[in-house]
């Protein structure tokens, strides 16, 4: 065999392997999205990708898990897989709502984690002579209630609703075609839902009914957060790197405040102040009535410097806990934006993109990219006062 | 190193592409393509040329793998001498693939991450995009997020459902490998570029079945660039499966008959 030949097989036998990495197909698939997390009473429900868990809040174990396997079909034959969850949890009554990147909707007992309906999926269309169908759309935004039902993001870019009892449609709400991917957990107040779209557009909508109330079609980039409501007024940030303000009634502009880069989620609203962050590590501190900026942190400055910023600061006690892209969680004080710890907490290899908790006086965080998928942490001085799983060897 | 040198640059410029002609991903995808393999076509060149001298030197490898084949340590070094000779380098159409190995892996994780079909990844791509270009006067490419993903049947950002673009790189990339790979006057080596000439169309197949179809459409193109750049260089058919054209065999000069001495004719008897 000559040089040329073995090399020329070296060469396609490596990018043959770099490509399998490239697609995944060496083992697990890649993640999607970030954990999803939700308090309960003493109890944290976690969406962390391969499953779903109840997690004991003030030590840390497991109370129970949740794996949703679906039936998949390759070139070696069918089974089942994994079906990952990451959207956001929702809690209402005892029912824990869930949903999949295979575009189910599961409802399960909070206290057991049984289901409580048989997981529903959207039909979606047949093409090719209706030898092929479609595969359903993942539902990335979390689920949210509304009087009796469950409302949630999924197949075809549509916000379905479902009577929370039985996990059927619900009779009167026709599924409102959004004209774009939605990625936010909607928001619910008093009888209107409200959403972002990839299509740059906020959305309102009868809660009762899915009929569209207004459209607020103004911002440039996409909106890929959950609104925040506060006093009237409905905030979204954008990948045009504004923060808008929305009339909630009418869906007119009140104002907008341009940050340096995108504004990924709204804000927390405490006391008619606003704190956000935008993905180049700036966390911002504007009063809503006059739109004044009262402080501006770039944390990719500091002496610990942290990373992009996704998710929603956590306000609690006069201090603002934010997580990066670095995997570093920040503790600033409220009314100055300086540190407020010693050091930040930090975790090599981690990503910190779901937002903070605060639940029985610990601060809870979800890491993505980790083994470990919640820390439990001192709010004072960021010890670690569990974690979970356990690290093995402990 | 690997983000700012490739990754980078290249979204960034995939991205301008696609705000230039008209938010159309699937044209975008195609003329970075045929960009990219404008730019590595020196090397393409350099390594067709070394691909043809090998195959002029067939005919006397032949030669040499017949007179030494039982000392294989002897036909080696015949082998190598016969290469310094001809100004071959037997690696030398490899180090152009070398080269853009780096550029082909980067060309592919860029599809992957700006078609960004999740959440996840489209994180990831805010941190790729240059902040700063709109100082330059150039467009606010966080702007163009999502990209259009639709083109004909496909949905750039899912596997192609209809199985088409599978077949259609599995197609071309047995193609392009019959064209630029020359054959071996080595049974072994020659069988292995056939196993390859099979091997490989079926693993990129089976890559673009399951990948996103705008990775496998970059696929496509390539090949079909790879196949067009080897016609520009010279070579113009494909050649014959398998074997190499049988050697001729040397022209002896014709045999002639040895001269008999010439007969005395015997005295006449009284």
């Amino acid at each position: 065999m000559t040089y040329r030949t073995l090399a020329r097989f070296t060469l396609i036998a490596l990018l043959a392997l770099a490509l399998l990495a490239l697609t995944g197909c060496g083992g697990q698939a890649p993640a999607s999205s970030w954990p999803g997390l939700t308090p309960g009473e003493g109890v944290m429900y976690l969406a962390a990708t391969t499953k779903a868990y109840a997690i004991n809040a003030p030590d840390g174990t497991k109370k129970w898990e949740y794996e949703h396997k679906i039936a998949s079909t390759g070139l070696l034959g069918s089974g089942s897989a994994t079906d990952p969850v990451h959207a956001q949890p929702a809690l209402e009554d005892g029912v824990v709502y869930l949903g999949t990147d295979g575009g189910y909707l599961v409802a399960l007992d909070a206290v057991t984690g049984a289901e409580k309906w048989p997981p529903y999926v959207p039909e979606t269309p047949a093409v090719l002579f209706g030898l092929i169908k479609e595969k359903p759309g993942p539902v990335y935004a979390g689920p949210v209630l509304a009087g009796d039902h469950v409302i949630f993001a999924g197949t075809g870019d549509k916000i379905y609703a479902l009577d929370a009892a039985t996990g059927k449609p619900t009779q009167g709400w026709e599924p409102y075609n959004a004209g774009g991917r939605v990625w936010g957990t909607p928001l619910v107040v008093n009888d209107t839902v409200y959403f972002g779209t990839l299509t740059h557009k906020l959305i309102a909508l009868d809660a009762a009914t899915g009929k569209e109330r207004w459209k607020f079609e103004q911002a440039q980039g996409a909106l890929v957060g959950s609104p925040v409501f506060d006093n009237g007024v409905i905030y979204a940030g954008s990948f045009d790197d504004y923060l808008y303000a929305v009339d909630a009634a009418s869906g007119q502009l009140r104002w907008s405040y341009h940050a340096s880069n995108w504004v990924w989620e709204g804000p927390s609203v405490v006391s008619g102040t606003l704190y956000f962050g935008d993905v180049s590590g700036n966390v911002y501190a504007l009063d809503a009535a006059t739109q004044q900026r009262l402080w501006v942190t770039d944390l990719s400055k500091l002496s610990t410097p942290g990373g992009a910023v996704r998710a929603t600061p956590l306000y609690a006690d006069g201090v603002l806990y934010v997580g990066t892209d670095n995997g570093t969680l920040f503790a600033l004080k409220a009314d100055t934006g300086k540190e407020l710890w010693l050091q930040p907490f930090k975790v090599p290899n981690a990503r910190f993109l779901t937002a903070p908790l605060m639940q029985g006086g610990l601060l809870l965080i979800a890491p993505t990219g980790t083994p470990t998928q919640l820390y439990g942490l001192n709010p004072v001085n960021a010890q670690t006062q569990w974690q979970f799983p356990v690290p093995t060897g402990k | 190193m690997w983000d700012a040198l490739i990754i980078n640059p290249f979204t960034n410029i995939l991205l301008l592409i696609y705000n230039l002609l008209g938010h159309n991903f699937a044209i975008a995808i195609i003329v970075f393509t045929v960009i990219f393999r404008a730019i590595t076509y020196p090397l393409t060149v350099q390594q067709q040329k070394s691909a043809k001298a090998m195959q002029e030197l067939q005919p006397k490898l032949q030669e040499l793998q017949k007179k030494y084949a039982k000392d294989k340590e002897k036909l080696q070094q015949e082998q190598m001498k016969l290469y310094q000779e001809g100004g071959v380098n037997p690696l030398g159409g490899c180090l152009p693939l070398v080269l853009q190995f780096p550029i082909f892996i980067g060309l592919y994780q860029v599809i992957l991450l700006v078609m960004a079909v999740s959440p996840l990844q489209m994180f990831n791509l805010a941190k790729h995009i240059y902040p700063w270009l709109p100082q330059l006067g150039l467009p606010q490419l966080g702007l163009l997020l999502p990209l259009s993903n639709r083109f004909l049947w496909l949905d750039l950002g899912q596997p192609d459902l209809f199985y088409i673009l599978p077949i259609l790189v599995v197609v071309t990339t047995y193609w392009q490998q019959k064209v630029m790979t020359p054959p071996s006057a080595d049974p072994k080596s020659q069988a292995m570029n056939q196993q390859m000439a099979l091997m490989m169309p079926l693993m990129f197949g089976y890559f673009v079945m399951v990948s996103p179809s705008g990775l496998g459409l970059y696929w496509l193109i390539s090949n079909l660039i790879g196949v067009a750049q080897y016609w520009l260089v010279g070579r113009a058919q494909v050649p014959a499966a398998a074997s190499a054209t049988p050697a001729k065999k040397p022209e002896l000069p014709a045999k002639k008959k040895p001269e008999l001495p010439a007969k005395k004719k015997s005295p006449a008897k009284n």
